[in-house]
């Protein structure tokens, strides 16, 4: 419970920041200036970049891109995963023994190269990188989903609607839905964690939604460069994306247990 | 005799609730001593306890006095849980009683007879192997090499009970408590394990703490019984007398609620009505009065009975237990 | 165990063909043309099928992947496009690379795990701790880590040199030094993962009756701990290890990346983004292999130590 508590507060922190980041910084977030590498001062908190704009407004649009990214893509996770882990867990023998096959050998390749593959030939545009995390994602969703339909099938109450003649169209959104809503909400968060991970991988490796719009991943990587100049360039980015996937990973693994 | 064991005031609570209720008994060095009763009424607590096996949710109050083998005398609970070790599986051991589930299933037999000698009496690997020979054949297992490379689950329940013995007989303990061993096993099976631990006993003059809730079982190999009822020992004495005259009407209900297979004349089970009380609720007064066909209300129900002798070491719990005689 | 390993490997060889086979053809089918990631997304259709056409990838999938196949069998991967040198001359110097830096993060991550959730002894203060390294390292991306490590150590402390690479010819001390940085941050991750599971594990059976047994029998806490209830709480895990090695080799990407090492995970990004397909092709056959073969090892490793499958 306080697990979660601590999540909600991270992820509450952030949202605000990103909602109303015009309202918590002077400057817009492409707006360049004179002063190149500035390090923080009371003008600028986090000092500047090498093109002279404020990171610290370019840290709180920043969050927009990560937060829609994440969400998106654990929607379009759940959209595939939740009805295939249904699928499997409730029809069980072959359908079940293929589709866990599948699930193993999904979640066993490197997610992050094939979006990195993927990112390639399609290019980064938001919309891009919110399907392509979605689609790496599915099988984790579809796999912890499955477990629990496969639980909730053996259970009495299921065993007893299907005894007074309810068939899988009725059973499943009626009684199996309901009972694993919980697993999904959490895996949900854990998801969104895993794609704002992946995605700022992503954009760090140079793959990430196209400049100049502020984005955690590229920031990281051009501050790199400038780590003894102005440390806040690169640090105050990578802290952004820590506090995000920390706030939804502890939302997600304390609504769980 | 010397008292292998004593424990005084032994009482054992998990949070607020009180499992075991001011347990005093001895065992003699070579004596079988019975602990009977239902399910629930807190015999494996006590033997956990002996061993100091209980785990930190547990309030352990009273004293539990153990002579070794090297002669000195200890009480258990004060020791701290260094010395404590030296003692666990070696002046005191333990068999279970899911034979089943008490070998780690990833070691050899061998390893896990000897790896209690490796810990209280180290000694050169082919001696361990030699020893683990011995012990195999002293509890009768059919073909020890091979048992000595085999794995758990390649035993049948009976021959890892065996094991069990074996390992708890590795470094000759003083006092082998004995936890329903037999329960989980085949009544053929049952019968050479209760012939085995017999014969073990006579030979190595161990004394034995045997738990149980089967009346034909203590009959067959106790030299004394105490009988337990909601954390209390209720009736205590030599098998024989306690047998020929139960004086605790909980004891006497027992024996009548033992199917009796070879009787001369037909005779009814009669179950004793009711439940083991549930150790956090017990009823005032005896905790037995509810279930007991003797009850006298106002007596029974308000004062708690103190152990009383009924015969030269034949002790009993009841208010009644005069009137109930006569 | 040899002989286990053995016959895992040929059961994992077609398991392999097949999963090369429907990368070779996703790869295609996702990239719609080898062409086209190559001239980029501003080349007109007519250009892209021309290139397609000179390069034969026009040809069926299955014809493409025999061709490859049969190409690679014999040593030969190929071209690269942008550099025009050959692909295993490209890719096999940085091989060794990446797997020292690996194989250290993996050892490494695998021996604290095990090692910090198993201790008995102070176990309140060892646990949270262990706890909270797990947590870091699942949800800091390899390169928030790296760079929060880089500038501690390197920067403000400058107890280590900066970012780059340096080969054991220059002395043993030297490599440590640039190495130490990358595999900690490599490690992380999966040091986390391993640690969520390898507890479960470990707390289900320290719950079961035999350790009961065990501790009767005089044993510390600590050696039931090593003896008894780690080796047993690790063999499922061994599978775990084995699921993993995608997550690790997409970790090696980035910190290959953010440490500029010379190894295979920099050299596929480099190739993403310059559009070298051969290499990229070449790259990911190589690690669809790896992850094969480390769960054929894995499932070998869980046989050989588990009794009950290996007398069967």
């Amino acid at each position: 419970m306080t697990r979660r508590a601590c999540g909600l507060v991270l992820i509450l922190a952030v949202t605000f920041a990103a909602l109303f980041a015009p309202l918590l910084t002077a400057y817009a977030p492409t707006q360049t200036g004179v002063f190149f590498l500035a390090p923080p001062d009371a003008a600028h908190w986090f000092g500047t970049d090498d093109l002279g704009r404020d990171v610290l407004s370019r840290v709180l649009h920043g969050g927009r891109a990560s937060l829609v990214i994440g969400v998106g893509a654990a929607f379009v996770a759940c959209v595939i995963g939740v009805p295939a882990g249904l699928l499997a867990g409730y029809c069980g023998g072959r359908v079940d023994l293929w589709a866990t096959q599948v699930m193993n050998l999904c979640i066993a390749l490197p997610g992050l190269v094939l979006a990195l593959l993927i990112t390639a030939v399609t290019g980064p545009s938001v919309l891009n990188i919110v399907l392509i995390l979605g689609f790496v994602s599915w099988p984790r969703v579809a796999r912890l989903v499955r477990g629990q339909a496969f639980l909730i099938r053996e259970a009495l109450f299921v065993e007893a609607a299907r005894a007074a003649g309810a068939d899988a169209v009725w059973i499943v959104p009626m009684h199996i839905l309901p009972n694993v809503a919980g697993v999904i909400a959490a895996q949900f968060a854990l998801t969104v964690a895993y794609a704002i991970f992946t995605s700022s991988s992503l954009s760090f490796l140079g793959l990430g939604i196209p400049p100049p719009s502020p984005d955690w991943g590229g920031m990281v990587r051009t501050g790199l460069d400038y780590l003894s100049i102005n440390p806040a360039m690169g640090l105050a980015p990578s802290a952004a994306v820590g506090i995000t996937v920390l706030g939804f990973y502890l939302l997600g693994s304390g609504t769980r247990g | 005799m010397v008292d292998v064991i004593a424990t005084q005031h032994l009482t054992i609570g998990f949070g607020a609730t009180r499992v075991v209720h001011r347990l005093s008994f001895s065992i003699a060095a070579g004596e079988v001593v019975a602990l009977v009763g239902e399910s629930g009424s807190g015999k494996s607590t006590v033997a956990l306890s002996l061993m100091g096996l209980l785990g930190r949710s547990a309030s352990v109050e009273g004293s539990i006095h153990l002579s070794r083998k090297n002669g000195e005398t200890c009480d258990l609970l004060t020791l701290p849980e260094r010395r404590l070790r030296a003692i666990r599986g070696n002046d005191l051991a333990m068999i279970f009683q899911e034979p089943m589930a008490s070998l780690d299933p990833i070691y050899r037999i061998g390893a896990q007879i000897t790896e209690a000698l490796a810990v209280h009496r180290p000694m050169p690997q082919a001696a361990l192997r030699t020893e683990a020979l011995r012990l195999l054949r002293s509890v009768a297992i059919a073909n020890p090499e091979a048992c000595l490379s085999a794995y758990p689950h390649q035993l049948s329940g009976g021959q890892r009970q065996r094991v069990m013995i074996a390992i708890a007989l590795s470094c000759q303990p003083r006092l082998l408590i004995a936890d329903e061993p037999t329960t989980a096993l085949d009544a053929t099976i049952q019968a050479q394990i209760i012939d085995q631990l017999r014969q073990l006993r006579a030979e190595t003059g161990m004394a034995v703490l045997f738990i149980t809730h089967d009346l034909g079982l203590v009959r067959e190999i106790a030299d004394r019984v105490l009988v337990m009822y909601a954390g209390r020992i209720v009736e205590s004495g030599p098998t024989e007398a306690v047998f020929g005259a139960p004086r605790m009407p909980y004891t006497a209900g027992l024996m009548r609620s033992r199917p009796r297979l070879f009787a001369e004349t037909p005779v009814r089970i009669e179950p004793i009505p009711g439940n083991v009380p549930n150790p956090a609720h017990l009823p005032p007064g005896c905790a037995f009065h509810p279930r007991c066909a003797h009850s006298q209300p106002g007596r029974c129900d308000s004062g708690t009975p103190e152990p009383e002798a009924c015969a030269p070491g034949h002790q009993v719990c009841c208010l009644r237990w005069r009137e109930i005689v006569a | 165990m040899l002989a286990i390993l053995a016959r895992r490997l040929v059961w994992a060889i077609p398991g392999g063909i097949v999963i090369t086979a429907l990368l070779f053809a996703s790869l295609a089918g996702l990239i719609g043309s080898p062409a086209a990631l190559m001239l980029g997304r501003d080349a007109t259709a007519q250009s892209i099928a021309e290139l397609n056409a000179r390069l034969g990838f026009d040809r069926p999938i299955a014809t493409q992947y025999l061709d490859w196949m049969g190409h690679a069998l014999r040593g030969d991967l190929g071209r690269s496009y942008v550099t025009h040198q050959s692909v295993v001359e490209a890719v096999l110097p940085r091989l060794p690379v990446t797997l020292e830096i690996g194989l250290l993060a993996l050892v490494l991550a695998t021996i604290a795990a095990i090692v910090l959730n198993s201790l008995t002894g102070a176990r309140a203060l060892i646990r949270p701790l262990a706890t909270l390294l797990a947590v870091i390292g699942i949800t800091l991306p390899n390169f928030v880590l790296g760079l929060g490590l880089i500038y501690l150590l390197c920067v403000t402390l400058e107890w280590l040199p900066s970012v780059g690479w340096s080969a054991w010819s220059n002395g043993v001390p030297d490599h440590a030094t640039h190495i130490l940085l990358p595999v900690l941050t490599l490690s992380a991750y999966y040091y986390g993962s391993l640690t969520l599971v390898f507890r479960a594990e470990y707390d289900a059976v320290a719950r079961r009756l035999f350790i009961r047994a065990v501790k009767a029998k005089g044993l510390s806490d600590q050696q039931v701990s090593w003896r008894h209830t780690m080796p047993n709480a690790l063999l499922p895990v061994i599978t775990t290890i084995g699921l993993s090695m995608g997550q690790l080799v997409g970790g090696a990407v980035v910190t290959e990346s953010l440490f500029s090492i010379p190894g295979i995970g920099s050299l596929l990004v480099d190739s993403i983004l310059s559009r070298d397909y051969p290499v990229v092709l070449a790259i990911g056959m190589i690690v669809v292999f790896s992850v094969v073969i480390a769960n054929a090892a894995a499932d070998a490793l869980y046989a050989a130590a588990n009794p009950q499958v290996r007398i069967r």
